[in-house]
C-alpha cells in the first residue's frame, strides 16, 4: 500500500551520518555558534557541588526516583534505535534549589507542613466553634461536590489490534480497568500505563463510594485526605486529557476550597489535635488554573493570586518564627528550614503556572514581568541548569512576541555555561546554546542556519524528538516537503513512544494534506489511533 | 481561516497547490504535577519531564522549544511580508515535459510579478516542484489575489488563485499645535488593531528637510535615555500609546526655508509572533500653516526678574517673511499707568533688512514698580511701504526690591 518511491523518503542517516551532513540539504556554510571557553577554576566549585544539596520543585523532600526504567521504546518494525536516550542523569535534573540545611524527616511534622493552610477569618471563626457547633455546619458552608456522569471513551486493545495487528500494536498495550484492583494501587496502575481514561472511570467509582458519584453533587458526604487525593487525580487526569469543561464544571463545588470540612480541626475526633487542611497542595493549584479553560471566565488569575497570596502568608509566619499558619508553635530549627524550603519551592511552582496562563492568554508583558522577578529575586540559590532554563524561556519568551532583544537573555544563559562543565569546559556550544541560537536564527528568518543549529543539537542531545521535529519545520519553510515529512516519519518511526504526540502529530498532519497523497492518508490515521490510545485524548462531546 | 487553502483542477495530471506560510509557534506544554507524596505518586511528574515540548531543568515553566506550523494563520497585515508555498505535483505515472510556472500578485491597484515565468524541461512521475514566494504587502484591501498559472506539454495549462485579505495593522491619529514661534508640536497616537500583541521595534519621526525633530519620549532624568513607556516595547492587543515630538526649522539655514506643509512621515516597524516582521511609513503628516504676518517679532532675551529702579535689557528679533526689503525705524513710548519706562532713543533707524533675514536688537527699560509688570509699547514703521507695526502686552518682567 505504500507506494512512495525510495529517493522520497531517505533514511534519516543520509542527513546525519553523511561526513558532510546537511550539504545536500543546505549548500550555504553557517557557523557554530561559539562561546569563550573560560576555564573555571576546578577543584572549589567541583566540591562545592557535592556538598550542595539539591531540591526539586515538584517535591523537596522526596526527589522522584530515577526514571531510567521508563526508557523502552517500542518501535512499529523491529529495529535497533541508535541514537538512544543515552542521558548522563548523574544529577538529578529537575532540581533547582540548592540549600545547606539539614531537613528533617519526622513524620509528623512532614504533614504539618505539607497541609499547612490558613483558613479565611470567616472559616476560622466557624473551626474555633466547631465543638459548639456539635459539627453540624449550615448547607452553604458545606462541600459537597459529586463527579459528572460521563464514562471515558473506553479504548479496546482489540480494536488496536485489528487495525495494527499483533506484533505492532504489542509495545502500546495497557492494563483496563477490569485488570487491575479497585482501589488506589490499581488507580497508580493505570496511571503508570498512561491509561488516564480506565483511570478516570476508576476516580469516578471510587468517589461513589465517598457519597460523591455521579448525580450527587450538592448532596452532603464526607471528605477525607484520601477522598481528596482521589479528587486530585481525577482533575489532575481530567487536564492532562483536555476534558476542561467537566473539570470545569467538577470544580465549582469546591469554591475555594476554604469551607470549614476541608480542616482538620473540623473533625477533631478523627485527627485529635492536628491543625491543617485536607487539601493536597497540588489539588488547590490545579483548581486556580481551571479559569483559563472555561470560556466564560471573568478574571483568570484571581485564584492564582489567591493561591499566591497564601503561600507567602505562610513564607512569612515562618519568617516571623511562628508555625505556617500563624500559631506560636516552637519549630526546630531543622523543622523550619524544611519547612521554608518546601513553601518557596511551591512559591516558585504557583509563579510558573500564574506565567503559563498569562502566556496562554498572550499576556506576555505579565509573563516577562513573573519571570524577571523570579530570575532576579530568587528566595534561595537556584542550580546553574535551573537559572539557564529560565533565562532561556525569558529569551523565547521574548521572541514569541517579537522582541530580539530577549537575545540577550540567551547570551547571560551562556556566560553560565562554563561553571557549569568546569574542568571539562569546552569550546563548544552546548545544548541549550544551539536550541537557543536555532530559535533566534528562525525569528531572523534564517531557517537554513536553524536547521544547522538543530541538527547539531539533535546529535548532543536526549531530546531528539524535538530537534527533528524542528528540523523537519525549517525544511518545511525552506520549500523542502518531502525531507520534511522523511524526518517526521523517521522521527516516530525511531521514538514512536515520544514522537507520536498532539504536538507532532499536528506538523505531520498539516504536511500530509498538503501533499495529499493516499498513502499519507493511511498512516496518518494510524499514527492518530495509536496517539489516541497511548496519550487517552478523548473526544468530549458530552 | 486554515492555513491550507487547496485548489484542485482535476483533469490535469499535474496539481498546484498554494499554501500561505505564518511563522512556526512554539507549542506551550500542558503542566500538571504533583507531590511525590500524592496519590499519583511520581508518575505525572515523570510524564512530564519526558514530554518532548517541555523545557529541561524547569519543566514546569511551559516555555520549550517544540516548533509548529500554525493550524490557525494569523491575519497578513499591511507592511508584512506575505509568504507562500507553491507545491506543484506531478499526481500521474507520466512524466510531463516542458512546465513553465508564473506567480503574480494581484491587487486593487497592480499586478505584481513575484515568480518566473520558470521552466522546467520535465516533472517525473510523482516528483514535485516546491518554491517558496514572497511578496511585501504595500496595499491594504479586501481584495488581493496571488495567481498561479503553469503550463505544460507546450498545449495545455491551468491556473490557481489565492485570496487574501489585508486590514490595517495600526491606527494612527496625529495632532498639531503650532506657536507663534513657528515651532510645531506633534502628538502622535498609535493603536495595535491587529489581532496578537506586538513589539514595536522603531518609532521614528522622519523629518521634511528644513525641520529639527526633538523626540519628547524619553524621561528627562534618566542617563541613558529611558523611554516613557517603560522597558518593554510590547504593545497589546488594542493598546494605545501617545507619542510626542516637537518640530522647529532649522535655523542653519540662511536663505528662505520653502515653508513646507509637510513636516514629515512616521516610519514604524514592529515584530510579533516568532520575529514576524511588519514594517510600514505613514503618508505624509501635513499641517495647515497659519498665514504669516509681514514680520515676525519675538523676544529672543528677557530676564524673568528685575530690580526696582534699575535698568534692565532685553533682546527682540525681527524677521522679515516677505521676498522684498524692509527699513525699520524702531519706535517706543510710555503706555499711561505703566510701571515701566523705556530708557533708550526712540526713533532709531535699524539696517536694511533684506528678504527673509532677521535682525536682532537691544531694547531698554527701567522698573518703577513692584510686581509682575507688561511690556507694551513698541512700533515698527516700515519705511519702503509705509506700514507701522505695533506691539502691545507681548511680554512680563518681575520686579523685585534689590535687597
Amino acid at each position: 500500500m505504500d507506494r512512495k518511491t525510495p529517493e522520497l523518503r531517505p533514511a534519516i542517516n543520509e542527513y546525519f551520518k553523511d561526513p558532510t551532513p546537511s550539504a545536500n540539504l543546505f549548500d550555504n556554510i553557517s557557523s557554530h555558534a561559539t562561546t569563550d571557553a573560560k576555564r573555571e577554576e576546578p577543584a572549589v566549585c567541583r566540591i562545592f557541588q557535592q556538598i550542595e544539596k539539591k531540591t526539586d520543585i515538584f517535591d523537596i523532600i522526596n526527589p522522584p526516583p530515577d526514571s531510567n526504567s521508563h526508557n523502552n521504546n517500542p518501535g512499529f518494525e523491529v529495529r535497533e534505535a541508535p541514537f538512544l536516550n543515552t542521558g548522563n542523569d548523574s544529577v538529578d535534573p529537575m532540581s533547582i534549589f540548592i540549600h545547606e540545611y539539614e531537613l528533617s524527616f519526622v513524620p509528623a511534622e512532614d504533614e504539618r507542613r505539607r497541609f499547612a493552610w490558613i483558613p479565611s477569618s470567616k472559616t476560622k471563626m466557624t473551626l474555633e466553634k466547631a465543638s459548639q457547633m456539635n459539627h453540624a455546619l449550615p448547607r452553604d458552608m458545606l462541600t459537597m461536590p459529586g463527579v459528572e456522569n460521563v464514562n471515558f471513551a473506553n479504548k479496546t486493545y482489540e480494536g488496536l489490534v485489528s487495525y495494527l495487528g499483533e506484533a505492532e500494536a504489542a509495545p502500546f498495550k495497557t492494563k483496563t480497568i477490569e485488570e487491575v484492583t479497585q482501589d488506589e494501587r490499581g488507580l497508580k496502575m493505570l496511571i503508570e500505563d498512561s491509561n488516564y481514561s480506565e483511570a478516570l472511570n476508576l476516580t469516578t467509582r471510587l468517589l461513589a463510594m465517598y457519597g460523591q458519584g455521579p448525580g450527587q453533587t450538592g448532596y452532603p458526604s464526607k471528605h477525607t485526605k484520601h477522598s481528596l487525593q482521589l479528587w486530585l487525580t481525577r482533575f489532575s487526569l481530567l487536564v492532562k486529557i483536555c476534558a476542561c469543561k467537566i473539570a470545569v464544571k467538577e470544580a465549582m463545588a469546591w469554591d475555594n476550597l476554604d469551607r470549614p470540612d476541608l480542616y482538620m480541626q473540623w473533625y477533631k475526633e478523627l485527627y485529635g489535635n492536628k491543625y491543617g487542611t485536607l487539601v493536597p497542595f497540588s489539588l488547590r493549584l490545579i483548581l486556580a488554573e481551571l479559569p483559563q479553560y472555561a470560556t466564560t471566565s471573568t478574571n483568570i488569575y484571581k485564584k492564582l493570586f489567591e493561591v499566591l497570596s497564601g503561600v507567602r502568608k505562610i513564607i512569612l509566619n515562618l519568617e516571623n518564627n511562628l508555625a505556617e499558619d500563624g500559631r506560636c508553635v516552637d519549630l526546630t530549627t531543622q523543622d523550619r528550614n524544611t519547612s521554608k524550603l518546601l513553601w518557596y519551592s511551591r512559591e516558585a511552582r504557583v509563579i510558573h503556572s500564574i506565567i503559563n496562563c498569562a502566556l496562554n492568554q498572550k499576556d506576555y508583558k505579565l509573563a516577562i514581568q513573573l519571570l524577571k522577578d523570579l530570575i532576579e529575586n530568587p528566595r534561595l540559590k537556584y542550580t546553574i541548569d535551573h537559572s539557564r532554563s529560565l533565562l532561556s524561556a525569558m529569551g523565547r519568551i521574548c521572541l514569541q512576541v517579537g522582541d530580539l532583544k530577549g537575545h540577550s537573555y540567551f547570551l547571560k544563559s551562556s556566560r553560565l555555561k562554563p561553571q557549569l562543565l568546569g574542568t571539562l569546559g569546552e569550546n563548544k556550544a552546548d545544548y541549550r546554546e544551539l536550541i537557543d541560537a536555532a530559535l533566534l536564527a528562525i525569528a531572523q528568518n534564517n531557517y537554513k542556519e536553524a536547521y544547522k543549529h538543530f541538527e547539531n543539537a539533535y546529535i548532543i542531545d536526549s531530546n531528539k524528538v524535538m530537534a527533528l521535529n524542528n528540523m523537519a519545520t525549517c525544511l518545511f519553510y525552506e520549500g523542502q516537503l518531502n525531507n520534511a515529512i522523511s524526518l517526521l516519519e523517521d522521527a516516530i518511526q525511531r521514538f514512536p513512544e515520544l514522537a507520536l504526540n498532539e504536538s507532532l502529530l499536528s506538523n505531520i498532519h498539516c504536511f500530509y494534506q498538503f501533499q495529499n497523497s493516499a498513502s499519507n492518508k493511511q498512516r496518518l490515521l494510524k499514527y492518530h489511533i495509536i496517539s489516541k490510545y497511548k496519550n487517552s485524548v478523548t473526544d468530549i462531546t458530552n | 481561516m486554515t492555513s491550507v487553502e487547496v485548489k484542485e483542477v482535476v483533469e490535469h495530471p499535474i496539481k498546484l497547490r498554494v499554501m500561505r506560510l505564518g511563522k512556526p509557534v512554539i507549542f506551550n506544554s500542558k503542566v500538571v504535577t504533583c507531590d511525590s507524596k500524592d496519590l499519583p505518586g511520581a508518575v505525572l511528574n515523570t510524564h512530564l519531564k519526558k514530554d518532548v515540548t517541555t523545557l529541561a531543568n524547569a519543566e514546569t515553566l511551559a516555555a520549550g522549544s517544540f516548533l509548529m506550523v500554525p493550524n490557525v494563520l494569523e491575519n497578513l497585515y499591511l507592511g508584512e511580508t506575505f509568504l507562500c508555498y507553491v507545491y506543484l505535483k506531478n499526481e500521474s505515472s507520466q512524466t510531463i515535459h516542458d512546465i513553465i510556472l508564473k506567480a503574480e500578485i494581484d491587487t486593487a491597484t497592480s499586478h505584481i510579478p513575484i515568480l518566473g515565468p520558470k521552466s522546467f524541461s520535465k516533472l517525473d512521475p510523482y516528483a514535485s516542484i516546491d518554491v517558496i514566494v514572497k511578496h511585501e504587502v504595500k496595499e491594504h484591501g479586501t481584495v488581493n489575489k496571488l495567481i498561479c498559472q503553469v503550463e505544460y506539454d507546450r498545449k495545455h495549462s491551468f491556473e490557481t488563485i489565492f485570496s487574501y485579505r489585508v486590514p490595517k495593522p495600526l491606527d494612527l491619529k496625529t495632532k498639531f499645535y503650532n506657536t507663534v514661534t513657528d515651532e510645531v508640536y506633534l502628538e502622535v497616537q498609535v493603536q495595535n488593531i491587529m489581532s496578537t500583541p506586538i513589539t514595536l521595534e522603531k518609532f521614528n519621526l522622519e523629518s521634511s528637510f528644513g525641520y529639527d525633530v526633538n523626540s519628547m519620549n524619553h524621561l528627562l532624568e534618566s542617563p541613558e535615555n529611558k523611554s516613557v513607556f517603560g522597558d518593554l516595547d510590547i504593545l497589546d492587543v488594542k493598546e494605545t500609546r501617545q507619542y510626542m515630538y516637537r518640530l522647529c526649522l532649522d535655523q542653519t539655514i540662511e536663505k528662505n526655508p520653502s515653508r513646507t506643509n509637510n513636516l514629515g512621515k512616521l516610519d514604524i516597524l514592529w515584530r510579533s509572533n516568532m520575529g514576524t516582521k511588519g514594517q510600514i511609513q505613514s503618508s505624509p503628516l501635513l499641517r495647515q500653516i497659519p498665514e504669516l504676518d509681514d514680520i515676525t517679532f519675538s523676544i529672543t532675551y528677557l530676564p524673568d526678574t528685575v530690580f526696582c529702579e534699575e535698568q534692565f535689557d532685553f533682546t527682540c528679533s525681527i524677521k522679515n517673511n516677505r521676498n522684498r526689503d524692509m527699513q525699520f525705524v524702531v519706535e517706543v513710548s510710555d503706555e499711561e499707568d505703566s510701571n515701566l519706562a523705556w530708557t533708550m532713543v526712540s526713533g532709531m533707524q535699524l539696517r536694511l533688512l533684506p528678504p527673509y533675514a532677521t535682525i536682532k536688537t537691544v531694547f531698554s527699560m527701567v522698573a518703577l514698580n513692584h510686581g509682575l509688570q507688561v511690556i507694551s509699547g513698541i512700533k515698527l514703521k516700515e519705511l519702503i511701504l509705509n506700514r507701522t507695526y505695533t506691539y502691545n502686552n507681548f511680554g512680563h518682567v518681575f520686579v523685585t526690591q534689590n535687597s
